[in-house]
């Protein structure tokens, strides 16, 4: 079958290694994120409410 | 009706010493928005209409008017109408408003703000014209010619240049949620649109993409997939995380949320491409990536549509009498709607009834009209009253704009979804025997006709809510003026330098980031025990780092990701980076495939000159738009098209024609079907031959003449991006082309067609549609089929 051709490509590490790297980048991110400061993130969410309009 | 920011908030450190600071006025560049509301609502209205226009067309065929205004010419006006410069003028109309006012700083420069809105309109007429006039790539999304792809190009860059120029003006330090999409937007739509649009112009308004078969319908959906995800949903995002929490007048549910949407949604996105061909002739892997990521993407997208919708957590009160929050909690619903669809759509098995049949333009509909056209609604109603300083007109227009929008979009995705379903069913239905039921494709056609009808009513529905919007607001303007948001900032007077790159670069998440894929990619490389090893390690390590980050974590100090929000170009990079890994992994490795290595040279041989010159026809006409050429790999599609499609037999198609949608048979397997006289009369009128046909007719191709002065320029193009044209059989393309038409026009003639022109486009056509599916033998001048160039 030829879409299998490439099935045993040295080049599929592409694709397995950038999984990884997005399994890890999200786990690091979604710890990290979870665990911020509450004062830090309220100040940072309320930028659009601190405008020229109100 | 101003505020005042500190240059303290910037980063979140706390002053030595109170650092000397001055107080500035900003002025903000409010008119280019303005500009960009007003082409946003009236290409809205021209594109809806062209969309209803199209609609009629399918539920009545006499409304085709050949050649200028027929389904396969208007239907790419509508889509790239609606996407560009519906919602393209709408994008940049909520990104500079709410851009200025985030980052506290008026546009960079005033000069690239109008560059960018004529440059953009510019482009806008130019694709009006040239599309009905058929000059056209062939690839969906992407059918501009190349002049026009170089000019959207340019101007993007000026979009991006007056955008990251600000944010280096900026006097808010930190970079809110919204400007990380719209950077993921500015960066990835480049990125998309060049790599999509490398093609080999030919002559003024011609080009063949460098990409052939597979590898195109890889780069081309990769590139669909992506427009959808980063032109009509990031920015939107952006917009929502801005616009929402003003109008609701609260801050969005949780920034934590937000920070883990962002990240997820711009890497799974990015590979989900492939879900657009399963089950073709595309490589299994590449299929399953695609299948995977669009399952993992609803993740993300139901973490953005959860963090909207809570956002109006305590303010539901509100959306019984705000138009604008009933817009924005019905676009965002629509989104969550749509984004549980797409990962359903993208199971292989669902996909295998819905691709090709109506289900998926619901599906994008639902997407188009509730997530787009809602947000836009929303947003337009919230700002232009701020812009010209005065109420909305009348809120019970816009109420009556919503319900009426609301049951138009109903009514067209149930539609789509009964017809696509019925439509998908009765292809594959059998009877005892195993023989297919409705061997004739119009009966499956004819079937679903009245859900035509259906939303068509939904479609014009839709558009009359638009047109109240305009006049809505036209009227809102009218009655004010135009106002220019101001706000007053501090800043210091001499900020000082800081060097906090290194921190992000270097810093601990990061590192462990890169230690947990070195680890997870060396699975690749070793053998099958030391890769469960190898994954069990990376898991592991990936825990106990990530425990060990939270155990150290110095709440005196300030978070990485925090750093990171303060510091556009590290964002940027990170982005790039996030976006690139996807793209390269997943492309790379069937870009690399050679004609060779598919076995092309048994399956496939270079279109005869007429043949090319019919292709070009059956591309200038649109027939992809109908009629895909790609039988998937089911028992039901080979018993109506015949054996499943291969990767080498359309290697040599500059662009690939494996198309979206059949509302019209697969002609991968045409060639050899019917007679010519069949495909001549079909042509001129296609319910001679095929009773209950909604095909519009093509009388016009009879008496139009090739261009055959151009035939050997177009080979060469296409022999300079791999097609094996030699440069003898090049010389003698006029002969041999001349030769083929002669032989069919003489046939047709036997067959008692007095008038047919050898010189004619339709003939070149028959040619093309007889050479489909068909291995030739070479001919004796034939195209030799050596790799070597």
């Amino acid at each position: 079958m030829h879409t299998e051709l490439l099935a045993h490509s040295p080049l599929l590490i592409l694709p397995l290694g950038a999984m990884f790297l997005f399994l890890a980048v999200w786990v690091v991110t979604a710890v990290r994120a979870l665990t911020r400061s509450r004062a830090d993130m309220d100040a940072a969410a309320r930028l659009p409410l601190e405008d020229d309009d109100e | 009706m101003s505020s005042s920011i500190t240059a303290d908030q910037v980063t979140g450190r706390e002053a030595a010493a109170p650092p000397a600071t001055e107080t500035r006025r900003i002025v903000y560049n409010d008119s280019i928005s303005r500009w960009f509301v007003w082409a946003s609502v009236v290409f809205g209205v021209v594109g809806m209409l062209v969309g209803a226009v199209i609609a009629l067309q399918l539920a009545f065929w006499q409304a085709n008017v050949p050649p200028l205004l027929t389904f396969g010419r208007l239907r790419p006006l509508h889509t790239n109408a609606v996407i560009f410069a519906f919602v393209g003028n709408m994008m940049f109309a909520g990104v500079y408003y709410s851009t200025q006012r985030l980052v506290k700083a008026r546009l960079a420069s005033d000069l690239l703000s109008k560059i960018h809105f004529w440059g953009w309109q510019l482009i806008i007429v130019a694709a009006a014209i040239t599309l009905p006039l058929g000059y056209t790539t062939g690839k969906e999304y992407a059918e501009l010619e190349w002049p026009i792809d170089i000019a959207i190009a340019v101007v993007w860059v000026v979009f991006a240049i007056n955008f990251f120029w600000t944010l280096a003006k900026r006097t808010e330090k930190h970079l809110y949620v919204a400007i990380w999409f719209y950077i993921s937007t500015i960066i990835t739509v480049a990125v998309l649109h060049i790599c999509n649009s490398l093609e080999v112009p030919v002559f003024g308004l011609k080009s063949y993409s460098i990409y052939g078969g597979a590898q195109d319908a890889l780069v081309q959906w990769w590139y669909g997939h992506n427009a959808v995800a980063f032109f009509l949903t990031t920015p939107i995002l952006g917009i929502m995380y801005y616009y929402l929490p003003k109008a609701a007048g609260r801050p969005v549910y949780s920034y934590r949320l937000s920070v883990i949407h962002f990240w997820s949604l711009i890497f799974v996105y990015i590979w989900a491409g492939p879900h657009h061909l399963l089950n073709t002739a595309l490589p299994d892997w590449a299929q399953t990536l695609g299948m995977v990521f669009s399952i993992a993407l609803w993740a993300p997208s139901w973490g953005g549509m959860l963090n909207g919708l809570l956002t109006l957590k305590g303010a539901w009160n509100q959306v019984r009498t705000d138009p604008v929050l009933k817009f924005f909690a019905a676009g965002v619903t629509f989104y969550g709607m749509s984004t549980l669809e797409g990962p359903l759509l993208s199971i292989k098995s669902v996909n295998g009834l819905a691709h090709y049949t109506d289900w998926i333009i619901g599906h994008v509909h639902s997407g188009a009209l509730g997530w787009n056209g809602f947000m836009a609604a929303g947003m337009f109603y919230w700002m232009v009253p701020k812009l010209y300083g005065r109420e909305l007109h009348s809120k019970k227009m816009a109420d009556t704009h919503f319900w009426l929008g609301t049951f138009g979009i109903l009514l067209y995705v149930v539609s789509m979804w009964v017809s696509g379903i019925t439509q998908g069913l009765m292809w594959r239905a059998v009877d005892e025997s195993g023989a297919l039921k409705y061997p004739n494709f119009v009966e499956t056609v004819n079937a679903i006709r009245p859900m035509y009808w259906m939303r068509l009513i939904g479609g014009l529905m839709y558009l009359v809510g638009m047109l109240m919007m305009a006049y809505n607001l036209v009227v809102t303007a009218r009655a004010g003026k135009a106002v220019d948001g101001e706000a007053t900032v501090t800043v210091p007077v001499a900020e000082p330098q800081e060097s906090m790159w290194a921190e992000v670069l270097f810093g601990k998440p990061v590192i462990v980031v890169t230690v947990v894929a070195v680890i997870g990619a060396t699975m690749a490389v070793v053998n099958n025990e030391a890769s469960i090893i190898f994954a069990g390690v990376a898991v592991v390590v990936a825990i106990l780092g990530t425990i060990a980050l939270h155990l150290a974590a110095d709440k005196t100090q300030i978070n990485w990701h925090r750093l990171l929000e303060g510091r556009a170009l590290m964002f940027t990079s990170f982005v790039v980076i996030a976006v690139l890994v996807g793209g390269v992994a997943e492309l790379v490795p069937t870009l690399l495939v050679t004609p060779a290595q598919v076995n092309a040279a048994a399956e496939s041989k270079p279109y005869r000159p007429l043949e090319l010159e019919g292709r070009d026809v059956y591309i200038r006409e649109g027939c992809y738009v109908c009629h895909s050429q790609m039988i998937r790999t089911f028992a039901f599609e080979a018993k109506r098209y015949g054996e499943p499609s291969t990767m080498g037999e359309s290697i040599y198609d500059h662009p690939f024609q494996w198309g979206s949608k059949r509302t019209g048979p697969d002609l991968a397997r045409e060639g050899g079907k019917y007679p010519n006289l069949w495909h001549w009369r079909h042509m001129i009128d296609p319910r001679s031959v095929s009773a209950g046909s909604i095909m519009p007719p093509f009388p016009g191709l009879a008496t139009n003449d090739v261009d055959a002065a151009s035939t050997a320029a177009k080979m060469r193009a296409l022999r300079s991006v791999g097609v094996p044209y030699t440069p003898t059989y090049i010389d003698s393309a006029a002969s041999d082309e001349a030769a083929q038409a002669t032989e069919i026009a003489a046939n047709l003639k036997t067959d008692g067609v007095a008038d047919a022109k050898p010189s004619s486009e339709l003939v070149a056509l028959v040619a093309y549609l007889q050479r489909l599916g068909v291995h030739p033998q070479p001919q004796p001048s034939g195209p030799a089929v050596s790799m070597a160039k």
